[in-house]
């Protein structure tokens, strides 16, 4: 009975470590090396805490050269070294995780495990060096101390529970989604508005907080806190476990942790002192097998039976949700009209809404855009023309602060925004689509339209825990706008589609909708029907002049004359990145030299 | 058995018969046969969602068929890797994504003619496709991903035609590039099916420009060919979409 419980309390705290570390691999798309630095520093904390403090004369029965602890009850020392790891973590990821690809993160942790073990082995007066630091009281529950292991499954057994709920309710909720979104796309997170440096910042120090929690239990468990217990090996393992059983889906990580937590005893009683040598061996074989055969681990991310019981909801949802909406403005939502129509008078001025002056740009000896001058009156439609290599995508690029400008001054509604970032212009009132529509593959329509919509509350990861009443609400609206915006453009039907599994032309049109849902003033559109076919092409026609319609401003990339011809009021000629030439596309096109240079001979 | 084959087929340089596959377990072609002969150029039309990247992938052997067969001059190649079609003249080139982004403009052609022995064909490929598309001479050095999104597109197409492929399987290769070029583009893939017999299976959401250099037309919806016609009666229609 203790032996059974035993093996299920050590494939719990694995279960533990691996679903937090699935939080940063899974969700967010970050590896990172140090998950059992972490739970490590859950375990020392406890210990240090919890143990009795040192009375001068006499000597505790420590083991090394601790002189004693703080005498802590136990639940207060669990709380703080939550918080311990959760700090640390939080602090050490700022600097990796403010860039923006991944390797920074791998090697900065890596090196962050290396040391911590290396200290932990070494800083004798406070860890108890090799040996480690012991005797930690063991945990308390309601008073009582539990030592055996039939006991203190139970306290364990409930932290893990409450461990999955909680990584599983954030991985599905809208702070997920923004993470997913960073996994995926990260540019196109900030184009539509959002920071991405915090959500991983918070998300990095709440994986942190939950494996110390597991590290807390373990060091008041096994009543010892020692460097091999959190090694780089056991990073290594729980890196195993989140891929072996599915990214991004906690009931994978059970699945896997389960696996592979009971292949110690297991090989212990068939092969009894050689068990190490196997369990590499079967390890190792286990990875190349999944790889091979279940590339996406063993219960893949949009499967399991709690997502099919989510599908099954809202497939429910939307149908009822589309049959009640026809595009009326409501609170938040990103419609066509924006939030204070009283502000937008749509008077006969011609408005200047965005202005953009003696944008240059050179890359190495190619100047892509030199001395671009012009600007976006409200409630028109500019086309940018001209040849491949104009310059076109470079100048969207440089208006929204994609790539730096070298020289170049953008205002926009009167202010200037030069040099903010693309996140801050896109709150400001200025989206921009791209040409190769950077779409969240993994994610499904709706969840890419929604991560647009702006000011969500419910992303944050501190409302959604104290008001999950409120979130669930919010979340219905959003999602009920998202659904309109893909209507908008006819993409109803497949709001549940995973975006990877739409045809090349769909996908552009789920990327007009996700522009649409930022509720942005100032729309720029890089090519949206290049690949959508004729009638839907006709269709986003449409919507588009009804944007126009509802007083946005809106420029436009696009090769295809019909579509400009139909749609533009202005069009701005770019060739070698000079503006050549601006007027209606009647006059540029009876210009013959632009003509040449545009449709050949 | 196969002798028979071999001279029912010796007109048509690719055969695809009651073609199905997909993605896991839905599948997204249902049935689709289509011939495509020596020097021939079959433009597919179809809504988006259609099949018609599904179908060209399912012919490059990218996907696994469910059921069907491929018939490539003659020889079965239903179960062959796309490697060795590509040894045996095929080429795909997707509407995404169908360069190498760090390697330069002339590395990527290069690259191109991987297959390739002679260098004597290789550098006359190359200047025939500078002749074509001048900017990739003029910036040959640039790293490709640097380079606009249609001159990304051209040097696609440039790599396609450095493998000297006899049939070309080409995904909206007009996709982002300036009206001027279109034209152009195509106008030197007719030339190419006219003089070197090449055969092109082009899927490609400008009707205007894909059916005036198409031999024939096949209509697809939701994973079924609706109809074959030739180009002449396509280009008569004015309602093709009417058709779906």
């Amino acid at each position: 009975m203790e032996y059974y419980a035993d093996i299920a309390i050590q494939i719990m705290f694995l279960m533990m470590l691996a679903l937090s570390l699935n939080l940063l691999v899974g969700y967010t798309g970050e590896t990172s090396m140090a998950q059992a630095a972490f739970y490590g520093i859950g375990a020392y904390t406890v210990g240090l805490l919890t143990m009795p403090v040192a009375v001068a004369g006499l000597e505790i029965a420590t083991s090394s050269g601790v002189a004693g602890g703080a005498g802590w009850p136990f639940w207060p020392a669990v709380l703080i070294s939550i918080l311990v790891s959760a700090a640390v973590a939080s602090a050490i990821s700022i600097p990796a995780l403010s860039r923006v690809r991944g390797e920074f993160l791998i090697l900065m942790t890596l090196a962050f495990q290396l040391v911590t073990t290396q200290l932990m082995g070494s800083l004798t007066s406070i860890t108890g060096g090799t040996f480690g630091l012991t005797p930690i009281p063991p945990m308390t529950f309601f008073g009582q101390s539990l030592i055996k292991p039939s006991q203190v499954v139970i306290v364990v057994g409930i932290a893990t529970v409450l461990t999955f709920v909680f990584c599983y309710r954030l991985g599905e909720s809208p702070f997920g989604r923004v993470l997913k979104g960073i996994r995926e796309q990260e540019t196109a997170v900030r184009a539509v508005g959002k920071g991405t440096v915090l959500p991983k910042v918070i998300v990095f120090g709440v994986a942190a907080g939950v494996a110390g929690l597991a590290g807390a239990l373990n060091a008041s468990y096994y009543q010892v806190a020692a460097p091999q217990s959190f090694n780089l090996d056991v990073s290594i393992l729980a890196i195993a476990v989140v891929i072996l059983g599915g990214v991004a889906n906690p009931v994978g990580t059970v699945v896997a942790a389960i696996l592979l937590g009971l292949l110690n005893p297991v090989l212990d009683a068939l092969v009894g002192a050689e068990a190490s040598a196997w369990r590499g061996v079967i390890y190792g074989l286990a990875l190349v097998l999944v790889m091979r055969y279940r590339p996406q681990g063993l219960v893949p991310e949009h499967q399991g039976p709690l997502r099919f019981l989510r599908r099954r909801r809202r497939r429910n949802a939307p149908a009822v949700a589309a049959a009640a909406t026809t595009r009326a403005p409501r609170d938040g939502a990103p419609d066509a009209t924006p939030g204070a129509p009283g502000a937008v008078p749509s008077g006969p001025a011609p408005e200047v809404v965005l202005k953009v002056e003696g944008m240059s740009k050179s890359f190495g000896g190619i100047k892509a855009v030199s001395d671009a001058t012009f600007d976006l009156t409200r409630g028109q439609i500019t086309a940018l023309v001209g040849p491949n290599g104009a310059g076109k995508t470079t100048l969207f690029n440089l208006i929204t602060n994609a790539i730096t400008p070298d020289q170049g001054a953008v205002t926009l509604n009167g202010t200037s925004i030069t040099g903010l970032s693309i996140s801050e212009i896109a709150r400001r009132g200025m989206a921009r689509s791209f040409q190769d529509g950077r779409l969240f593959e993994r994610l499904s329509a709706i969840d890419n339209v929604a991560m647009a919509i702006p000011d969500q509350r419910a992303e944050n990861p501190f409302i959604l825990t104290v008001r999950p009443l409120y979130v669930k609400k919010r979340e219905r609206a959003v999602r009920q706008s998202a659904l309109e915006c893909l209507q908008l453009v006819g993409m109803h039907a497949d709001a549940e589609t995973l975006v990877a599994d739409l045809s090349y032309g769909d996908q552009k049109l789920v990327a007009i909708a996700r522009l649409i849902a930022t509720g942005a003033d100032v729309l720029l559109l890089d090519e949206p029907t290049s690949g959508v076919d004729p009638s839907a092409v006709e269709h986003v026609i449409d919507v588009i002049s009804d944007l126009r319609a509802a007083g946005k401003t809106i420029c436009l990339v696009e090769h295809s004359v019909h579509m400009v011809e139909r749609l533009a009021d202005r069009a701005v000629f770019l060739d070698q990145g000079r503006v050549l030439a601006m007027g209606s596309m009647k006059e540029l096109m009876a210009r013959q030299d632009l003509k040449e240079i545009y449709f050949g001979a | 058995m196969e002798r028979s084959e071999k001279a029912q087929a010796t007109t048509d340089r690719l055969v695809a018969s009651n073609l199905v596959c997909g993605y896991g377990k839905h599948s997204v072609l249902h049935d689709v046969s289509l011939t495509v002969g020596a020097g021939e150029i079959v433009t597919i039309l179809g809504h988006n969602g259609a099949g018609k990247t599904t179908a060209l992938k399912a012919l490059f052997g990218l996907l696994p068929l469910q059921s069907g067969v491929v018939i490539h001059d003659g020889q079965n190649i239903t179960k062959s890797s796309t490697a060795s079609r590509v040894r045996g003249g095929m080429s795909y080139t997707s509407a995404t994504s169908a360069i190498f982004r760090d390697l330069t403009v002339r590395q990527n052609l290069e690259l191109g003619a991987f297959t390739v022995r002679d260098s004597k064909v290789r550098a006359e490929r190359l200047a025939r496709i500078h002749d074509l598309f001048p900017v990739l001479k003029d910036r040959g050095s640039a790293v490709a991903g640097r380079m606009s999104g249609g001159q990304q597109r051209l040097l696609s197409i440039g790599l396609a035609l450095m493998s000297g492929a006899e049939l070309m399987l080409l995904d909206e290769p007009s996709l982002g590039i300036a009206p001027s070029l279109v034209t152009e583009l195509f106008e030197s893939i007719r030339a190419l099916s006219r003089d070197a017999g090449l055969s092109v299976v082009l899927v490609e959401q400008n009707v205007g420009a894909a059916l005036p250099i198409s031999d024939r037309v096949y209509y697809l919806r939701a994973g079924e060919i609706l109809l074959s016609e030739s180009a002449d009666e396509a280009r008569a229609r004015d309602d093709w979409w009417e058709l779906f």
